[in-house]
């Protein structure tokens, strides 16, 4: 804050003394965006995904001409419309129709034009009979269903759309999706700020995927989505897998790992194809996950098990020494490495934790378990678009046949 | 920048130290704000003219009930006698009216422009409407202002039993200067006191003791201190209430010539707000 306050006041005194603001950062300062260039053509829709902090929200706004760029320039033609948020600027005090005259002026439609398209607002945000009560007195749903409805009216030449895409019901929702599509129909060129890579795909065919401030410019869509997914998912792996703590073991089921002590997984690596450990594989190849494990004393009718976590879903999978092979195990004590190689696994596209765990027949007891031993990053295909459902964990090799009865 | 290409498209251009421009840069860039954002101005005027008065029992009577108000707080103060504001050819009713409307003018147009943008921050980050005309918008406020205090001086000026010259007519024009020297701190102010928050207190501040130096409810021929006759005489305030004032009450005024030399210095110090404004409008924005 003291430095916010100290570069405003230096860069202020600059600017009025006519010497222009430094370009080199100072302490705390980074270049929200750097080295962006990309063009669009009349009808594209531009999908712009990134992580929190990327620099997405700081590019609309100066699209916008809300911030002026410290460097470079951009140009826009043909009239700007925002929709960055549905709503903004209502009076919770006046009704609906006052408001739509209202919001309407915000967003750059003359009174004559407001009038005009008055009632295809009203019928669009469906909410004839409600038009002439307070706004405050709107539910949440109604309110963005009137600014939806007053920002899409106006037929803006370039259309900034901040996640606001999707309001109300799903019937409303697909309306939605629909005046956005005649918009890119009329020619409307529009840019989608979205962290949904279902939103971005219905609307848009072009994406750019920042990755804090930088891109590598305009790609397909599913490209965006799947280097958002990739970026994404990096940045869940960058925390370390928990490290085993030592040889002493905490005797119950209440933390990230126990056990009896008789045998101990000390470490878990991840193999490649090639055998050099890793943290990601492509899509559909398989992989050999490496234990090391401790034996302190004689055990027989041993089961090795692994469990797979989701991000979301937990016990994805589970590979069980004993469901692979119908035998147990005798090891002797000392130090042993035991490979299970997982042959093509249908794992979509997502962080996996791996959770060993070593079992005997005999004890209905874990002899040792630790949770999140070893993460592994699954890319995406190259050769497909999985994009439904980021939840999903298997992917299942299916065909469809459409017959009309 | 904005321009229209050959096939009469709008271009909108965003660069880097784009604020090139001097002081008439600035007034042409003023104009054309204004003029494209004129209906948001409007809007922005009526929307919150309206809900100001919305579910209160008085409803639009309170327009007219603040200045009457404020009036009467000092005419208790004479009334008790602890203000001695001396013998004048003003009746002392009309005289603080008067004055205390005119005085008025540039604390409201200073405090409705500073706090604009502040204000109207959710719109500076989710729509295209240009930061000037968030800013000036609440100046709109003034306008009927200035009607609501016509509509109470003259209802004081018949309870009081005088009659205002045909100057009064020209009330409006006369509050101008008052309006433009509020408005050309206000620009200011708005920028620079999103950078550091205080500065807008420390403006308010020293406009309130201005008034001190500022014969608005107490006649400059009674100062005794030759000090503070000085300042009073030094202070370009003085003549922007006491002018105005002395045209509506008496039809003349011995400072018409300074009053117009002012005026024409609060034009150039708008011109000089602007052009702080816009340099410094994109620090805002980052800070709000």
């Amino acid at each position: 804050m003291r430095a916010a306050l100290k570069y405003g006041l230096v860069d202020g005194w600059r600017r009025l003394v006519g010497r222009e603001t430094e370009h080199s950062l100072r302490q705390g300062e980074f270049w929200a965006l750097d080295g962006i260039s990309f063009s669009l053509e009349s009808g594209d829709a531009l999908g712009i995904m990134g992580v929190n902090g990327s620099g997405k929200t700081t590019l609309l706004r100066i699209l916008n001409g809300t911030y002026a760029p410290d460097k470079g320039a951009m140009t826009l033609r043909g009239r700007v419309g925002a929709l960055i948020a549905a709503g903004a600027g209502f009076s919770p005090m006046l009704s609906g129709r006052e408001n739509i005259y209202i919001n309407g002026a915000l967003l750059g439609m003359s009174p004559a034009e407001i009038e005009k398209r008055f009632d295809e607002i009203v019928a669009f945000a469906e909410l004839a009979a409600f038009l002439d009560m307070p706004v405050r007195n709107y539910s949440s749903g109604m309110s963005v269903r009137l600014g939806f409805a007053i920002a899409v009216a106006g037929a803006p030449d370039v259309l900034l759309v901040d996640e606001v895409l999707a309001v109300g019901d799903l019937s409303f929702q697909k309306k939605c999706y629909e005046r956005i599509e005649q918009l890119k129909q009329r020619g409307t060129t529009i840019l989608l700020v979205s962290h949904s890579p279902g939103a971005i795909w219905s609307v848009c065919n072009k994406g750019l995927l920042l990755d804090k401030g930088r891109s590598e410019g305009i790609v397909s869509v599913e490209d965006a989505c799947r280097g958002y997914d990739r970026v994404n998912m990096l940045s869940r792996i960058s925390a370390p897998p928990a490290e085993p703590t030592g040889d002493r073991l905490p005797g119950d089921y209440g933390g990230q790992r126990g056990g009896t002590g008789d045998v101990i997984v000390t470490a878990l690596e991840i193999l490649d194809d090639s055998g050099d450990a890793t943290s990601e594989v492509e899509y559909g190849h398989s992989f050999v996950l490496r234990h090391h494990i401790d034996i302190r004393k004689d055990l027989d009718q041993l089961i090795l098990r692994v469990q797979l976590d989701a991000e979301i879903n937990k016990a994805v999978a589970i590979i069980d020494s004993y469901e692979a092979h119908g035998r147990f195990y005798r090891l002797e004590p000392g130090k042993h490495i035991v490979d299970v190689e997982v042959k093509r696994p249908n794992l979509r596209p997502g962080v996996y934790k791996f959770c060993p765990s070593v079992l005997q027949r005999s004890a209905a007891v874990h002899l040792f378990f630790q949770y999140d031993m070893a993460t592994l990053l699954v890319k995406h295909p190259t050769d497909r678009f999985l994009y439904a459902d980021f939840r999903a964990s298997m992917y299942l090799e299916s065909s469809f046949s459409v017959d009309r009865r | 920048m904005r321009y229209t290409d050959d096939d009469g498209m709008l271009v909108t251009v965003y660069r880097a130290n784009q604020r090139g421009g001097g002081h008439a840069w600035a007034l042409r860039q003023a104009y054309e704000d204004l003029a494209m954002s004129r209906h948001v101005i409007a809007r922005l005027f009526w929307r919150d003219f309206v809900a100001q008065f919305r579910q209160k029992i008085f409803g639009y009577f309170w327009a007219l009930l603040n200045p009457l108000l404020g009036v009467a707080s000092f005419l208790f103060l004479y009334v008790i006698g602890v203000l001695k504001p001396g013998e004048g050819e003003i009746p002392y009713v009309i005289y603080v009216l008067v004055g205390t409307t005119v005085w008025g003018c540039l604390p409201g147009a200073m405090g409705a422009v500073s706090a604009g943008l502040q204000a109207q921050a959710d719109l500076i980050m989710r729509t295209r409407v240009p930061k000037l005309a968030l800013a000036v918008s609440s100046l709109a406020a003034l306008a009927y202002g200035a009607l609501v205090s016509m509509a109470t001086m003259a209802i004081v000026f018949v309870v009081v039993g005088t009659t205002p010259t045909w100057w009064f007519a020209a009330y409006p024009l006369l509050v101008l200067p008052m309006v433009l020297l509020g408005t050309a701190a206000g620009l200011v102010l708005s920028v620079l006191g999103a950078i550091a928050r205080d500065l807008t207190s420390l403006a308010t501040l020293a406009v309130s003791l201005l008034m001190y130096i500022t014969p608005v409810i107490y006649l400059q021929s009674t100062i005794e201190s030759p000090v503070v006759r000085k300042l009073i005489e030094r202070n370009p305030i003085t003549y922007l209430v006491d002018v105005p004032r002395s045209m509506i009450c008496l039809g003349r005024s011995d400072n018409l010539h300074v009053f117009f030399w002012l005026t024409c210095g609060a034009v150039a110090l708008v011109a000089v707000g602007l052009r702080v404004f816009y340099l410094l409008e994109d620090l805002v924005a980052e800070r709000l």
